[in-house]
């Protein structure tokens, strides 16, 4: 039986290329399960020190959710910008986990790990899985707090801005209180507030819920960034609400939400109200930055237009740049159907 | 050059720019010069604008109306948030303060002392940590029994080394001086500090001039002290008597009389005004001692004396003014010892037990006893026959004449003379007294009677001499034991115990204790058995 060589030598090649593929994989299965224990070590910090960042479980799974989801099933096309980006923040990597086993520093070791991550999507996997990829590895910078305890003297800051908004309704309504730090007196009790941003009250939940929402909808930079900060205003929207029945609750039912169960419960009523007004926020920055289209199609129904359609984009300059500047679209094709307006 | 060759014919520009046709060539290259120069930007604008409106057309156009009103309710919810935000940036202050002002009187009056307190500091807060809020929330704590509390709150808005406010400053002086604290130099450095802070607010001005200045007399700064008060005096008159004191003391009498004279004025008017208000006596009393005007003050006291619900400051000033009006008589008239008299049996009525007026009668007895040949002494004779022989002689006389009789050693004298005194007046301890002496010594001594005379004294007065005329008829008795223990009390209280030691030597010596006996004999040097003060 004879042996055809070209054909042995393909299988040889190909199983070369297999082999190093695996072990390219291991190496890089190893080096970001390394940072394993270091990213449980830190949630585990970051749980009773930090009420307002116990959503990181939730966080953590919906990245991990999202990146398999947009994991590349086939080869990867790697590109010399991306070796070098991608190799540089692995050295920034090294350098903060260096740092952080010198100064102790737990907050940049968990830095260590994002930007390793982020080196190994940027060199490992190409600059066509970046773009799927990047989106859920900005997300997972949310949980990172600030440095130097700043996220604490942030939320200090909203309570009181949000009480203070709180207490100016309920003046309004002619409610008499008075607001002293972290506590509504009433002429016959006294409301605590102490835990009004932790838990499931943070406002740092929307932020988080505002950044799944833009990532999973591959909204353009400009749409995430307004949903963030649209995130912020529905976050003091809903705690102010929540502290004014509170109030409401204790001078004409008597009842007292502010303790137990019911403020649990009010709570994640609060989340469910902020998370749809999200979502109605999130729809908000869609339609306003959208892309201009060719005129003629001004009495057609847009909307579906863009879910079933492929219609053009408009030509003029400055229609093209806002395309590409806030709707993140591509100028030389039709917009796509039913896909977002570029990637994040 | 070109000039009109004759009249009538058509005007033409030359070349040259000095002819009018070279000037006009100009003017126009010039106009259309400047109309391409600003054409150029008109140009560029409308090109703009044109492609802004295309854009804008465009834009409108692509909007799409469905996906944009699911975002209403984001909008509705963020807008009805920044309009109720804008209703409470609009709400004025000033209404709110005016409406927890309110609840706080009306807690206050209902006696919820918490809830005024909330609305105080809520007030307060509303008008930017105004202190008067923290003030009235120390008052309420203040009348609601927590002195500590009003003493803490106060201490935040009128710290002891910087300038606060001013009411809480004078509250505090005020508490300082009414603990009545040792007046330690820091002490009254603190008190000064509050008071002169309080002199920055006007309605306290004066009473704080006034607390200055009896400040500075505690220190002893009597100059210091007549500039606040004389400060103090024109809104405040009952500080001309004060002034009067302080006058009087820095040997200036005429400024001391206006001062006094001031006074008097004043408290003549509020006793007019209120007559009732006994307290404004004491003051018309004083003003018309520091006159020396003795039988207007007495005048003024009396009705107090008798009306007054507690009338012991008012018959103590009483006593002063007899006294002073006595020492003033023996003073300019020695030889008026009849009007003398009169005095100090006025002050002995006034008041019987008073230890001056005893003080006064025994000074008036001893008088006499040192120099028995002399004018005075014949004087005072002649002045209390005179009154006896008039008939109706005061107990005071008969006490003075049978204390004299029993200095004398003329017991049985006395004891008529005081058994007449008795019977003016049974409740006079010094008359108990020295009957119960004169009848413990007379022969045969009736002690049975000295005793109970003696026991319906000692209640009466506290006077260690009682005490003593008492163990002495006890030791009479025989009863020695109660004799020792009596006078040993005495000895504890008395100022010039020598003669306490003489008997107390021959009580001893009875009971057989001779080491005792001669100790108190040495300390009785010498032994001295008075029966009176």
């Amino acid at each position: 039986m004879s042996v055809d060589p070209c054909a042995t030598e393909i299988e040889q090649t190909a199983g070369r290329r297999r082999a190093a593929r695996l072990g390219e994989r291991c190496f890089w299965a190893v080096t970001l399960s390394s940072y394993a224990a270091l990213l449980l070590v830190w949630c585990a910090h970051v749980w009773p020190d930090r009420p307002h960042y116990r959503f990181l479980p939730w966080l953590l799974l919906a990245v991990g959710w999202l990146l398999q989801r947009r994991w590349p099933r086939g080869a990867v096309a790697r590109t010399r910008a991306t070796w070098i980006l991608g190799g540089l923040l692995l050295l920034v990597a090294c350098g903060s986990l260096l740092a952080s086993i010198l100064l102790v520093s737990p907050w940049l070791g968990v830095l260590a790990v994002l930007l390793s991550l982020g080196g190994f999507l940027l060199a490992g996997l190409g600059p066509v899985a970046w773009r799927d990829l990047a989106g859920p590895w900005f997300l997972l910078w949310l949980i990172l707090p600030p440095p130097r305890g700043l996220d604490f003297r942030l939320l200090d800051t909203f309570q009181r801005s949000a009480a203070g908004a709180a207490s100016g309704l309920l003046d309004t309504l002619h409610v008499d209180h008075l607001l002293a730090g972290s506590v509504f007196r009433l002429a016959d009790r006294d409301l605590f507030w102490t835990s009004a941003c932790g838990g499931v009250h943070s406002p740092l939940v929307l932020v988080a819920i505002a950044g799944v929402l833009a990532v999973l909808g591959r909204r353009s930079p400009l749409h995430a960034v307004g949903l963030l900060a649209a995130s912020l205003l529905v976050a003091a929207v809903v705690v102010t609400g929540q502290m004014v029945l509170v109030v409401l609750a204790a001078v004409h039912a008597g009842v007292d939400l502010a303790v137990g169960w019911p403020y649990t419960l009010l709570g994640y009523s609060a989340l469910g109200l902020g998370g749809l007004l999200l979502v109605s926020a999130d729809q908000l920055l869609r339609g306003l930055c959208a892309p201009v289209l060719v005129a003629g199609n001004d009495d057609a129904d847009l909307d579906i237009d863009l879910e079933s359609h492929g219609v053009r984009e408009a030509s003029d300059p400055l229609s093209r740049l806002w395309n590409r500047l806030v709707s993140g679209t591509n100028s030389d094709r039709a917009v796509p159907v039913g896909e977002s307006h570029g990637p994040t | 050059m070109g000039r009109p060759e004759r009249e009538g014919d058509e005007f033409e520009w030359d070349d040259d720019f000095e002819t009018p046709s070279g000037l006009r060539r100009s003017a126009h290259a010039a106009w259309q010069a400047a109309g391409w120069l600003s054409g150029l930007p008109l140009h560029l604008l409308l090109v703009v604008a044109g492609a802004v409106a295309a854009f804008a057309h465009g834009w409108l156009a692509s909007r799409p109306r469905i996906v944009i009103l699911r975002g209403l309710p984001f909008v509705l919810a963020t807008a009805a948030w920044g309009l109720v935000m804008l209703r409470i940036v609009g709400v004025s202050d000033s209404n709110l303060l005016v409406r927890y002002d309110r609840l706080a009187a009306q807690a206050a009056e209902e006696g919820n002392v918490p809830a005024a307190m909330l609305w105080l500091e809520k007030a307060s807060l509303l008008n930017h940590g105004d202190p008067s809020y923290v003030y009235r929330q120390a008052l309420l704590v203040d009348e609601a029994g927590r002195r500590e509390d009003a003493r803490a709150l106060l201490r935040r808005i009128a710290p002891a080394d910087a300038e606060g406010y001013p009411e809480a400053h004078f509250w505090l002086a005020g508490d300082l001086i009414d603990r009545n604290l040792p007046l330690t130099p820091e002490l009254s450095r603190t008190i000064e500090h509050h008071l002169q802070q309080a002199l920055r607010s006007g309605p306290l001005a004066s009473e704080g001039h006034a607390r200055l200045g009896q400040l500075l007399v505690l220190r002893g700064d009597r100059a210091g002290a007549i500039v606040h008060f004389e400060l103090a005096a024109r809104e405040k008159p009952d500080c001309q008597l004060n002034l009067a004191v302080l006058y009087q003391a820095q040997a200036e009498p005429v400024q001391a009389a206006r001062a006094a004279g001031l006074a008097a004025a004043h408290f003549r008017k509020l006793a007019g005004a209120e007559p009732t208000v006994w307290g404004h006596r004491l003051g018309w009393a004083q003003a018309e001692l520091l006159r020396q005007q003795y039988a207007a003050a007495v005048a003024v006291l009396q009705p107090a004396v008798e009306g007054a619900e507690d009338a012991r400051p008012f018959r103590e000033l009483l006593v002063a003014v007899y006294l002073s009006w006595l020492a003033d008589l023996a003073e300019r008239e020695p030889d008026r010892l009849d009007k003398q008299l009169e005095v100090l049996d006025a002050a002995f009525q006034a008041a019987p037990d008073h230890p001056e007026v005893l003080t006064a009668i025994a000074n008036a007895v001893t008088q006499a006893e040192d120099d028995h040949e002399s004018p005075r002494f014949a004087e005072l004779h002649r002045a209390l026959q005179r009154t006896l022989a008039s008939g109706n002689a005061p107990a005071m006389v008969h006490l003075l004449v049978g204390t004299r009789s029993l200095q004398a050693g003329d017991l049985e004298g006395a004891i008529v003379q005081l058994e007449l005194a008795l019977q003016a007046n049974p409740h006079l301890p010094l008359v108990l007294n020295n009957l119960a002496w004169a009848l413990a010594h007379r022969e045969p001594p009736d002690l049975e009677r000295a005793l109970r005379l003696i026991d319906t004294a000692v209640p009466l007065s506290d006077h260690p001499c009682l005490r003593g005329t008492r163990a002495v008829i006890l030791a009479a008795m025989g009863r020695s034991a109660e004799a020792i223990r009596e006078l040993e009390d005495v000895l504890r209280r008395h100022p010039e115990p020598a003669w306490v030691h003489g008997i107390l030597a021959d009580l001893y010596r009875q009971a057989g204790v001779e080491d005792l006996a001669e100790l108190h004999r040495q300390l009785a040097a010498p032994v001295a058995r008075k029966p009176t003060s």
